[in-house]
C-alpha cells in the first residue's frame, strides 16, 4: 500500500495526497506536463520532494536502495534499447536479489522462465532486444518488472505506441498483478482504458490533485475535450 | 565463456613464450649466463610489461565504454593521453634534470587530469550522465592538449623526447617500473570484478538501473577512479599507448557479449596478448631497427577495427 501525504515538488506538483491500496489499479490521468511523471518518481524516491511517502506505513526515503526495488518496480515512459537478448533483460529483474556475485540461481532462473511465458514471448527469449518490435519490447519489461517480485507494481505510459493487440495484453497483465494482490499505479492517455482497468483515478492539473475517487462517472471528462457516448450500456468516451 | 578465457589464456602463454624466445639475439646459440641475463633483466620485464600494460588499457576502456554506454569511449576520454603528456613535457622542459622521475610525472599529470574531468563532470549536478564525462573528457583533453602544443613550439629540444613518450613502447622496461604499476592495477581489477554485476544494470539508463537498487552515482564514481588508476599505472611505463583501450573492447564483446563480468577477463586476456604481440611486431620486423609498439598497433588496429565495423554492418547488428 503506497500512501502520499502534503508532496510537492517545487514547480512541479503542489500538495498531492491519496492512497493507493493492494489488489487495487490507481490510473493517474492528465495533460503532457501536469506532473504525473515526476509523481510516479517521487513514489520511488526518484527525486527530491517535500511531504511524506509511505510505503506499507514506513517513509519511502527510509529504505534502502536495495530494499525499494525489492518493494517497488518502475517501468519508465521511454525504454532503454541494450544490446542484451530478451531473456538477459528480462533476467535483470532478479538483480535486487543475486546479491554480490550477480549469479542467478535455479530458482531466478524459473522466475525469469515463467516471466517471459507469462508476456508471451517464450519463443523469442533469445532474441536480442534491438531486433524487437515497440510493443514486444514493452512486454519484454514488463517481463522484467515482474521478475522483480515486488508488491507494487508502477508503470509510466505501459501502452503508449502500441497497436490495440498489444495495448489489451499490457492492461491484462496489470488486472492478473491486481489479482494476485499488487498494488498497481499506472499513468494511463486513454480515458476508455482508464474506464476498463480503474479502481481509483487520480487526475492531475498543473501540478495539482483535482479528481480523486472511485466513481469513474464522475470524472470531469470535459477537462479532455472529449464525448461520452453511451454504446450498448457501456460508456465511450471519443 | 570459461573457454574462451582459457583459449586466450593459452594463447596470452603462447604470445609471451614466443616473445621470450625471438628477439634481436638469437637466445638458442647464447652461453647459459647470457640467456639468463637477456631473459631475466630485457626480454621478461618487457614482454609483462607489454602484458600488464594492454590488459590494463583493454579492461579501462571497456569499463569506460559500459560507464558511459558509448562504444567509442577508450582511456583518452577521461584526459589519461593529455594529462599524462602534458605532466611529461612540462618535466621536459622545466626540469629536464629529473627526466627519470618522467613514470611519476606521467602517473600524477594522468591522475589530476582524470580527478579534474570527474570534479567537473561530478560538480554539474547530481545527474551525471556518460554524455557529460565525454563532454568535459574532451574540453579539458583540448586544453591540455593545447599546452602540449604550446610546450613543444616554445622548447623545441624536448619535442623528440616527448615524441618518443606520445608513440608509446615497452624498450627498456625493468622490473623497478613494473611494480607498483603491476599492484595498483590488480587492485583496481579486483575492484571492477565486484562491482560488474552493477555496472551491467548502466545498460538500463540511470532511472531503471536505480529501480534495480543501484546506487548509480558511487558506482559510476568507483568505476572512474578504478579505470584512471588502471590507464595512468600504464601510461606510467609504457607511454601514450593508442588504440588497445578502443579495439579490445569491440572484440571481446564480439566474443562474449554485453557481460561486463566476462569480459573484464577477457578484455584482461585479450589486451595482454594484443601488446605482447604488437611489440614483439615492432621488435622484429625491421631489424636491427625497432619500432615502438604503439605505431604498430595502430597499422594493425585500424584496418581491424574498420573490418569488425563493416562486418557488423553487414550483419545489421549495432555498434
Amino acid at each position: 500500500m503506497i500512501e502520499c501525504k502534503n508532496l510537492s515538488v517545487k514547480g512541479i506538483l503542489r500538495d498531492i495526497s491519496f492512497k493507493a491500496n493492494a489488489a487495487e489499479i490507481t490510473v493517474i490521468i492528465g495533460k503532457n506536463g501536469s506532473g504525473k511523471t515526476t509523481l510516479l518518481r517521487c513514489l520511488s524516491n526518484a527525486v527530491g520532494y517535500k511531504g511524506e511517502v509511505f510505503i506499507n506505513n514506513k517513509e519511502v526515503k527510509c529504505y534502502g536502495k536495495n530494499e525499494l526495488s525489492r518493494l517497488i518496480a518502475l517501468m519508465p515512459q521511454s525504454l532503454p534499447l541494450p544490446d542484451v537478448s530478451l531473456r538477459r533483460l528480462v533476467g535483470f529483474g532478479r538483480a535486487p536479489y543475486t546479491g554480490f556475485s550477480g549469479r542467478l540461481s535455479l530458482e531466478d532462473n524459473k522466475i525469469i522462465d515463467s516471466a517471459i511465458q507469462a508476456v508471451g514471448l517464450g519463443n523469442i527469449a533469445d532474441r536480442s532486444i534491438t531486433l524487437l518490435s515497440g510493443g514486444e519490447r514493452r512486454l519484454a519489461y514488463f517481463a522484467m518488472l515482474l521478475c522483480q517480485s515486488t508488491p507494487v507494481i508502477i508503470c509510466d505510459e505501459p501502452t503508449a505506441n502500441l497497436d490495440t493487440e498489444h495495448q489489451k495484453a499490457i492492461l491484462s497483465l496489470l488486472c492478473k498483478q491486481r489479482e494476485l494482490g499488487k498494488t498497481v499505479i499506472c499513468v494511463l492517455h486513454d480515458i476508455n482504458q482508464t474506464v476498463e482497468i480503474a479502481d481509483r483515478i487520480l487526475l492531475i492539473d498543473s501540478g495539482t490533485l483535482s479528481f480523486y475517487g472511485t466513481e469513474l462517472y464522475d470524472l470531469p471528462v470535459s477537462h479532455f475535450g472529449l464525448t461520452e457516448y453511451d454504446c450498448n450500456g457501456k460508456k465511450l468516451y471519443l | 565463456m570459461l573457454k574462451k578465457f582459457i583459449l586466450l589464456l593459452i594463447l596470452l602463454i603462447l604470445s609471451i613464450a614466443l616473445a621470450l624466445c625471438v628477439g634481436a639475439v638469437n637466445i638458442f646459440a647464447c652461453d647459459k649466463d647470457t640467456l639468463y641475463t637477456i631473459l631475466t633483466t630485457i626480454r621478461l620485464p618487457r614482454v609483462l610489461g607489454a602484458a600488464l600494460c594492454g590488459a590494463a588499457l583493454a579492461t579501462g576502456g571497456t569499463i569506460l565504454q559500459c560507464v558511459t554506454q558509448n562504444h567509442l569511449s577508450a582511456p583518452s576520454v577521461i584526459g589519461i593521453n593529455s594529462g599524462a603528456g602534458f605532466a611529461v613535457i612540462l618535466t621536459l622542459c622545466f626540469i629536464p634534470s629529473l627526466w627519470m622521475l618522467l613514470p611519476v610525472a606521467a602517473f600524477l599529470g594522468a591522475i589530476l587530469s582524470c580527478a579534474l574531468i570527474m570534479g567537473i563532470a561530478f560538480g554539474t549536478g547530481k545527474k551525471t550522465g556518460g554524455s557529460i564525462i565525454i563532454l568535459c573528457g574532451v574540453a579539458v583533453s583540448s586544453m591540455l592538449s593545447a599546452g602540449i602544443s604550446f610546450l613543444s613550439l616554445r622548447y623545441p629540444d624536448v619535442l623528440s623526447s616527448y615524441t618518443a613518450f606520445s608513440v608509446g613502447g615497452f624498450s627498456g622496461t625493468g622490473w623497478r617500473e613494473l611494480l607498483i604499476p603491476c599492484i595498483i592495477i590488480h587492485i583496481a581489477l579486483i575492484v571492477l570484478q565486484a562491482i560488474s554485476p552493477k555496472l551491467n544494470l548502466l545498460c538500463l539508463g540511470d532511472e531503471m538501473a536505480s529501480t534495480l537498487g543501484v546506487n548509480v552515482r558511487s558506482i559510476r564514481i568507483t568505476a572512474l577512479i578504478c579505470t584512471s588508476a588502471l590507464c595512468a599505472c600504464a601510461v606510467s611505463f609504457a607511454g601514450l599507448l593508442g588504440f588497445v583501450g578502443l579495439i579490445v573492447p569491440h572484440i571481446v564483446r564480439r566474443m562474449a557479449g554485453n557481460d561486463i563480468r566476462y569480459n573484464i577477463p577477457l578484455s584482461y586476456t585479450a589486451g595482454a596478448v594484443l601488446c605482447v604481440l604488437s611489440d614483439l611486431l615492432g621488435r622484429t620486423l625491421f631489424t636491427p631497427t625497432e619500432l615502438p609498439c604503439g605505431i604498430i598497433m595502430a597499422f594493425i588496429g585500424a584496418p581491424f577495427f574498420l573490418y569488425l565495423l563493416i562486418a557488423r554492418r553487414y550483419k545489421g547488428d549495432r555498434m
